[in-house]
């Protein structure tokens, strides 16, 4: 009896390992293709080795909008997410407020009312005003320099911009 | 033969008294409510999620695809109010093997919708630690459950489930790594990321400053090397009890001087590290008065535990507060600060016994008979 139980608890080991291993792959394939899937036995490998000598390049978003008299307000996404949990905001710059994953002549998001006036009050409760019908991401690209112990940005290149609209009826 | 090694080491290398397990299972349960406090940024905030538009939900390849916006604001604050509840009775042991699931199951549920916004935390050992140590039978005493005679003999091989896991994340962790170029004498990938935090994320408290007045290209690569022999070794520790106890101290070394020196703490991995690197039965035995409060005064227990648990959701951990005590620049916390200088007296202990214990070992092999 006792000797049975065993027995199935090995074949259970067995069988999870074997899981282990296919989630594993399945997280390398599925994270290539769409994001990393969750739940899974994984932790990040941050396999980067940042080989460029004395100079780091850092992609940052901000959001822009401009007001009524043409001034323009920059909120970084702390600022706009500021009640979820720091660790989520590069996450969800980088998943849904980034250009790269639009066509190159079709830099839109397009949001529902809800999440745009979300959005958009959001913006107003931090720059006072929540601008024109449209907000941008502008994603610049910081390059770095290190000298000894400083490190100066001697560069920074708006690379890529992403309109959010509201959805039209 | 092989067979009969697999089953040694499922089912008698990581045994331990039903008081031992009564007690990991307390210190679990106060990590939890005390350290990640439920309810409250930056761990475990379930309901704020419930309050973005559709428009955010961008749920990862898996379950969480099969719903189609986040769950609303009164299932997420349910999902945290349940949560703490079924801590609180894990505390006590009441219905444990029935409270250590729904535990792994509300965290799960609500690290899914929180998880469905572009970013995933990789704290899922945290989850798995009640779903499989429910199997443990770690209510066998200092519980409710063993009060009214409900004891079962305890089980090694969920332990052993659960060193499985630790060691198979850990080598993930490290194997991207192998592949990705750190072992390259040329590049210095740590003092990489180390520049990235320290200038572009303005990581600069603690030991930064200390770091990066260091050039030395033979140290920058002999921490490449470390971190990814400590990572991928885990999956070979897992092997050995005393072994394994060793890379948790490691562990959390390790994570103590990342801490250190890129401000980044990642304290959800500590209740796993724990669980094999405390010799539970040995504090079980010199802390019995923690399973009288529970069995032989639970009259009292009971409604102070349920109280303190909702107080603790209601207004979150009172180490909180430490932050307006130490001014860190960084997005740190003071309380990860002190988790992590508390277990390292700890660690390092466990790092000096195992060396001693692993040289006295050596010394009598080479002994002639």
């Amino acid at each position: 009896m006792e000797n049975s139980r065993r027995g199935k608890i090995r074949k259970g080991f067995y069988v999870f390992f074997a899981y282990l291993i296919f989630q594993y792959v399945m997280v390398g394939v599925i994270g290539v293709i769409h994001s990393e899937p969750w739940p899974a036995f994984t932790l990040p490998g941050f396999k980067n080795v940042f080989d460029k000598g004395d100079f780091i390049e850092h992609r940052v978003p901000v959001f822009v909008v401009t007001g009524e008299a043409g001034e323009e307000h920059i909120l970084r996404p702390a600022q706009v997410f500021r009640d979820i949990p720091v660790s989520h905001h590069n996450g969800i710059m980088r998943h849904q407020f980034n250009p790269a994953g639009k066509s190159a002549t079709d830099r839109i998001k397009v949001m529902t009312p809800e999440g745009y006036d979300w959005l958009s009050a959001r913006i107003e409760e931090e720059a006072g005003f929540a601008g024109s019908d449209r907000i941008l991401v502008i994603w610049s690209d910081h390059f770095y320099r290190i000298r000894g112990e400083e490190m100066r940005q001697i560069s920074s290149v708006p690379a890529d911009t992403l309109i959010v609209v509201r959805v039209r009826p | 033969m092989m067979r009969e090694r697999i089953d040694r080491w499922i089912f008698d290398t990581f045994g331990f008294s039903a008081e031992g397990l009564a007690l990991y299972r307390v210190f679990y349960v106060l990590f939890v409510l005390f350290i990640i406090s439920p309810g409250h940024k930056p761990f475990i905030y379930y309901s704020v999620y419930g309050t973005l538009p559709p428009d955010f939900f961008f749920p990862p390849p898996g379950p969480m695809m099969l719903f189609p916006d986040f769950a609303p604001l009164f299932f997420l604050m349910g999902v945290e109010v349940a949560l703490v509840i079924a801590l609180a009775c894990l505390l006590l042991g009441w219905k444990t093997r029935f409270m250590s699931i729904a535990t792994g199951l509300l965290l799960l549920t609500g690290n899914g919708f929180a998880y469905s916004i572009g970013k995933i935390n990789h704290d899922l050992l945290l989850a798995a630690i009640p779903l499989v140590m429910a199997f443990s039978n770690w209510g066998s005493a200092g519980s409710l459950d063993a009060v009214s005679g409900k004891k079962s003999k305890t089980e090694a091989w969920p332990v052993a489930l659960l060193a499985l896991m630790l060691g198979f994340m850990m080598f993930t962790a490290g194997f991207p790594k192998l592949i990705g170029g750190w072992l390259d004498i040329n590049t210095h990938a740590t003092y990489g990321h180390f520049i990235k935090h320290y200038f572009v994320n303005e990581r600069q408290d603690l030991l930064s400053d200390l770091f990066l007045d260091i050039s030395n290209r033979v140290f920058w690569e002999s921490l490449d090397w470390l971190t990814l022999i400590f990572e991928i070794g885990f999956i070979f520790a897992i092997l050995k009890a005393p072994v394994l106890r060793f890379w948790c101290a490691l562990a959390i070394v390790f994570h103590f001087m990342v801490m250190m020196m890129l401000n980044i703490s990642f304290i959800s991995n500590l209740p796993a590290y724990s669980l094999f690197l405390i010799n539970w039965d040995v504090h079980a035995v010199r802390l019995k008065g923690i399973g009288k409060l529970i069995g032989k005064k639970y009259l009292i227990t009971t409604p102070v535990v349920l109280c303190g648990s909702m107080v603790l959701y209601l207004y979150g951990t009172p180490l909180f507060y430490l932050d307006s005590l130490f001014n860190l620049e960084s997005d740190l916390m003071a309380l990860e600060l002190l988790v992590l200088m508390l277990f390292l007296p700890l660690a390092i202990y466990r790092l000096l016994a195992g060396t001693v214990d692993f040289t006295n070992h050596i010394s009598a092999a080479r002994r002639p008979v």
